[in-house]
């Protein structure tokens, strides 16, 4: 194995461990009511069956990894490392969407015993909603936009000092790879790929400020500034991922044309590396930081925390397979998740609607462009 | 903490619960004068109800006189009146009228009435909130 795969080989075996401990984190940081997408009551949640339930959920996610790691480190022995880390991630990360359904099935088979909130009652705390958070993302998204486009700008300006062929790829160690005829798509791929991905979490930050509060009743304000605090967390998360994808993106960009012009040989390993250096220390540190404020900031609720929640986040009705909020008559555009860690949109919602189909848009397109380029459908 | 709840299965009109329950809190001095709250989109979102039936229900208590609404400054508690002319005075009186008289109609004696007022009156002074509002 040569050092390039023991690089891959290694981050491969990062990630299983790093998926596997967030999937057993995250039923035991769900808000208290909730298990595995549904909304069992307080009592209920927290009596045997949730222990039995986790037992399961543990003993699968355990499985799951062991089977991911032979099957990845069995094809990457063969000298086959790249398809060796594909094969090896979607083996690990395939199983827990029907392992998630089979418990979320089991889960809403218990809830029809148990007394319900009404559904469409809802509550709202008269505490004055500040939008913390907000002003760090929109930041952000400036400085997306304005990065991004400046280098697009700049990529067109210098298409005409480039070379006939230019390399449409580097390889792990920031070499240009795949050489190919110049064209004005291929050298604003990256920059253009900026443009869709840092603003898009830029944009999810400052959905997250003003995200719908989902609150405790009889807490005497502590479930609201939980949760305000664990929405400021999140926010905050997006708008730093948004600027730090926007910076490897702009360094990239950058050292891709001055390769292309015959200035530089590779990606500059220094600027890159510590892009994903300071990435990871700071999106890393944030993901802890919201794993430990547990979801909706499960663990800074203080006052009554047997008092029902309130709200969508109550009303099994309103979400579908305990993962899909729909609901056309709620305003709200983003709501609290019940499974798993942040927030997830309201898709019964028109400007979510429309969000979401722009980005997808944009995704596709830029997809289909790429795989132009590199000749897939020459 | 004041928190309000809606139940869209109710009878009652959204709107209407979320007057009512406004109206109690700011009577009974649980929303002191001055107090900001949520902006109609705010409340809305975190309800989970329209923006109209939020902004209904402000538009009817800032013309009751227990709101302001200013476009920037967003929403406050208005401060009680010093003093009431003439016109608010008849106008409250009448519709305290008409509700005594329905209560008489649908059977109430006299002293059950005395003693229902008092009840309420003790309600708004003690700071309860009476009804509808979660205190929480």
């Amino acid at each position: 194995m040569n050092e390039e795969a023991a690089v891959v080989m290694g981050f491969f075996t990062f990630r299983v461990f790093l998926v596997g401990a967030i999937m057993v984190a995250f039923p035991r940081i769900a808000r208290k009511g909730l298990l595995f997408g549904t909304y069992l009551g307080e009592e209920q949640a927290a009596g045997p069956a949730r222990r039995r339930l986790l037992r399961t959920w543990d003993m699968g996610t355990a499985l799951i990894m062991l089977v991911a790691l032979i099957v990845g480190w069995s094809i990457g022995f063969s000298g086959r490392w790249i398809p060796g880390n594909f094969i090896g991630t979607a083996v690990l990360v395939t199983p827990f969407v029907p392992l998630y359904f089979w418990m979320h099935g089991k889960v809403r088979g218990l809830a029809p015993a148990v007394a319900m909130e009404p559904a469409g009652r809802s509550a709202a705390s008269l505490q004055v909603d500040e939008g913390h958070g907000g002003g760090f993302a929109l930041f952000a998204l400036v400085v997306c936009l304005v990065a991004s486009t400046t280098l697009i700008g700049y990529a067109i300006v210098s298409f005409r000092t480039m070379p006939g062929r230019i390399p449409t790829l580097a390889n792990l160690w920031g070499y240009g790879d795949a050489l190919t005829e110049k064209s004005l798509v291929s050298v604003v791929l990256i920059p253009a790929y900026n443009l869709v991905f840092a603003p898009f979490f830029a944009v999810m930050g400052l959905l997250v400020a003003q995200s719908k509060r989902s609150i405790r009743g009889g807490s005497e304000g502590g479930s609201t500034r939980a949760q305000d605090t664990f929405r400021v967390a999140v926010s905050h998360i997006f708008a730093a991922a948004g600027l730090f994808l926007c910076l490897f993106l702009a360094v990239a960009s950058i050292d891709m044309i001055w390769i292309w012009q015959g200035r530089a040989e590779s990606l500059s390993g220094i600027a890159i590396g510590g892009a994903a250096v300071a990435t990871i220390l700071v999106l890393g540190g944030g993901l802890f930081r919201i794993m430990w404020l547990g979801q909706g900031g499960a663990r800074l609720e203080t006052g009554s925390p047997d008092a029902p929640l309130t709200g969508g986040l109550a009303d099994n009705a309103r979400w579908i397979l305990g993962v899909l909020y729909v609901d056309r008559t709620d305003p709200a555009i983003m709501v609290e998740a019940r499974w798993g860690i942040g927030y997830t949109m309201n898709l019964g919602n028109r400007v979510a609607q429309v969000l979401l189909t722009v980005f997808a848009a944009a995704l596709l397109g830029l997809a289909l462009l790429t795989l132009a380029e590199i000749g897939v459908f020459a | 903490m004041n928190t309000i709840t809606v139940d869209r299965s109710r009878p009652d009109a959204v709107y209407a619960q979320v007057a009512e329950q406004l109206r109690q809190l700011i009577a009974s001095g649980a929303l002191a004068a001055g107090t900001a709250i949520p902006s109609v989109r705010h409340l809305a979102r975190d309800l989970g109800v329209s923006l109209n039936t939020v902004a209904r229900a402000y538009r009817l208590l800032e013309a009751e006189g227990f709101l302001v609404i200013r476009d920037r400054a967003g929403v406050t508690v208005s401060a009680p009146a010093q003093e009431m002319d003439g016109e608010a005075r008849d106008e409250l009186v009448g519709d305290l009228r008409r509700v005594l008289a329905r209560l008489r109609q649908a059977g109430m004696g006299a002293e059950e009435l005395l003693t229902l007022v008092r009840e309420e009156v003790d309600n708004l002074d003690a700071g309860s909130g009476g009804v509808g509002g979660v205190a929480g």
